[in-house]
């Protein structure tokens, strides 16, 4: 491993999906339709390409030419945090280390996309290799820090917390 | 682990080797600051099968610090799997089935958790051979309540010395695929001085099918066994979040499981007409660990580890006892 070449966000995309669609082709297929002829843009620290299907074909590059129609950005730390378990999905959304930008129906399809991949992570040895290696190639170089969100970033009102109260929905609010 | 005891793979002609799952398990208390740790190295799936993980789980539970350490996953071919040890590159455990004795190593310094000590049982072991329901499948185990140990652990740069500390252990072996509609509630309980409990019963994955629940007490040299009706168990308040769930990935995949309803005391009374305890346990901190089947389809089980800290009173063999000391409880979902 440590021989080889560092992959480069793309390698890394073309990678993931090309392992899903070996161990998991109900899965692969699962993805197709969920993203449909949809492009996006993905960054990672300083890298950043297009991804789109054409013909059930994954196309990944710089610029494809494709109108972009909703974007992911973070970075290497933010990954490995919550590879390891240090951080949680919802905190780093809140706390903007993981920014999903597009319409509602856009973001929903990317997050399921993502979720794809993480369910058949579980079962395919190749997805968890390559989790591996980038935990291999990017831990020396993204830094890491420990963040602890304070809920709410933005105002909670009084009725939503009755209503969530009623509900019983609040943290230490319920019994079990 | 005596010396008929060892991992139990399945035959290669095992219909229900798919479902093989195994474990080495060790809880440490360290009594003196408080911190419980647990070392576990797991086998999921037939050997026989490229998709089957090994699993390491290295983790302690400070106070005022949390959970430190993680999980590694690799595959059968990457481990070191012998008779009665399973090595992993950061972390392993071994047992020396002559003497009994437990050898555990971590070396997990990017995550701030190593140890390397050695553990020899103080009490007989419980033997459970038989085949207790799991879903459509089974598991059976092999418990140490105690044993001494001599040793260190280093965590976050701070070594400990582990000569004052308190060990148990057990094996577990069985066919279930996580996901299957099955839990269970475990804990052990172990003072500084020499008293030890440990509770276990099977469930359904809503723990509204209970099955019996055992109590095991060990107090010195004498052992008592409560089960089924003698005991009084109870779930008191609600612990307020687990503070830590792992592995990340899956986590990232349940965030609909980020705050599990636990509990934030147990309260335990066992009589059975000679011999009787009345246990509390309070919880101090959770964690999440989200067990993944890597055969079955969305196969997932959510096994949460609460630490904290207990008192006991009672009277077993006309001797009238009680203490405090520091616990671990399994809810299994």
């Amino acid at each position: 491993m440590s021989t080889e070449a560092r992959l480069t966000l793309g390698e890394y995309i073309a990678a993931l999906v090309d392992a899903l669609a070996t161990d998991d082709p109900a899965g692969f297929t699962r993805m197709r339709e969920i993203v449909d002829a949809r492009a996006a843009r993905i960054e990672l620290d300083d890298e950043a390409v297009e991804v789109v299907f054409v013909v059930g074909q994954l196309h990944v590059g710089a610029k494809l030419g494709f109108p972009i129609e909703g974007y992911g950005s973070t970075n290497s730390a933010t990954v490995l945090d919550l590879l390891d378990g240090n951080l949680e999905v919802n905190t780093a959304v809140l706390d903007g280390r993981l920014r999903l930008v597009g319409d509602a129906d856009d973001v929903a399809r990317m997050c399921i996309a993502i979720e794809i991949l993480l369910n058949a992570s579980a079962r395919s040895p190749r997805l968890q290799s390559l989790a591996g290696r980038f935990r291999h190639e990017r831990s020396g170089t993204a830094e890491r820090s420990v963040y602890n969100l304070v809920w709410y970033p933005f105002a909670c009102s009084d009725s939503e917390l009755a209503l969530l109260n009623r509900l019983d929905l609040l943290p230490g609010s319920g019994k079990l | 682990m005596t010396r008929l005891d060892s991992l139990r793979p399945p035959a290669l002609w095992d219909s229900s080797q798919e479902k093989y799952k195994d474990w080495l398990h060790l809880n440490v208390f360290d009594h003196e600051t408080g911190a419980v740790g647990l070392i576990n190295a797991s086998l999921h799936g037939s050997p026989f099968d490229p998709r089957s993980r090994v699993l390491g789980t290295t983790v302690v539970n400070v106070p005022d610090r949390g959970w430190i350490g993680n999980v590694e996953v690799t595959g059968f071919d990457e481990a070191t799997i012998g008779s009665s040890a399973i090595g992993l590159s950061r972390s392993g455990i071994a047992v020396d089935a002559t003497k009994g004795a437990i050898l555990a190593s971590v070396r997990d310094s990017q995550d701030g958790f190593s140890a390397t000590f050695s553990a020899e049982p103080v009490t007989a072991p419980i033997d459970i051979e038989e085949h207790l329901s799991l879903a459509d499948g089974w598991i059976s185990w092999y418990v140490v309540p105690r044993l001494r140990t001599s040793g260190n652990w280093t965590i976050n740069g701070q070594e400990f010395d582990l000569a004052n500390a308190s060990v148990y252990h057990d094996h577990n072996w069985g066919r279930w695929h996580w996901g299957d509609d099955f839990g269970w509630e475990w804990g052990c309980f172990l003072t500084s001085g020499g008293t030890s409990f440990v509770l276990a019963r099977t469930t359904d994955r809503a723990h509204r099918k209970l099955n019996r629940l055992s109590l095991f007490v060990q107090s010195g040299t004498e052992r008592r066994n409560f089960s089924g009706a003698s005991i009084d168990f109870s779930y008191m308040g609600e612990l307020s979040c687990v503070s830590r769930r792992l592995p990340g990935a899956l986590a990232a995949l349940h965030q609909d499981r980020a705050c599990p309803r636990l509990p934030a005391q147990l309260k335990l009374s066992a009589y059975d007409g000679i011999d009787e305890i009345d246990l509390t346990f309070t919880a101090r901190e959770g964690l999440q660990l989200i067990a993944a089947d890597p055969i079955a389809l969305n196969g997932f089980t959510f096994i949460h580890e609460i630490v904290g800290e207990f008192s006991y009173r009672g009277e077993i063999g006309a001797a009238a006892i009680s203490g405090s000391g520091l616990g671990i409880f399994e809810y299994v979902d």
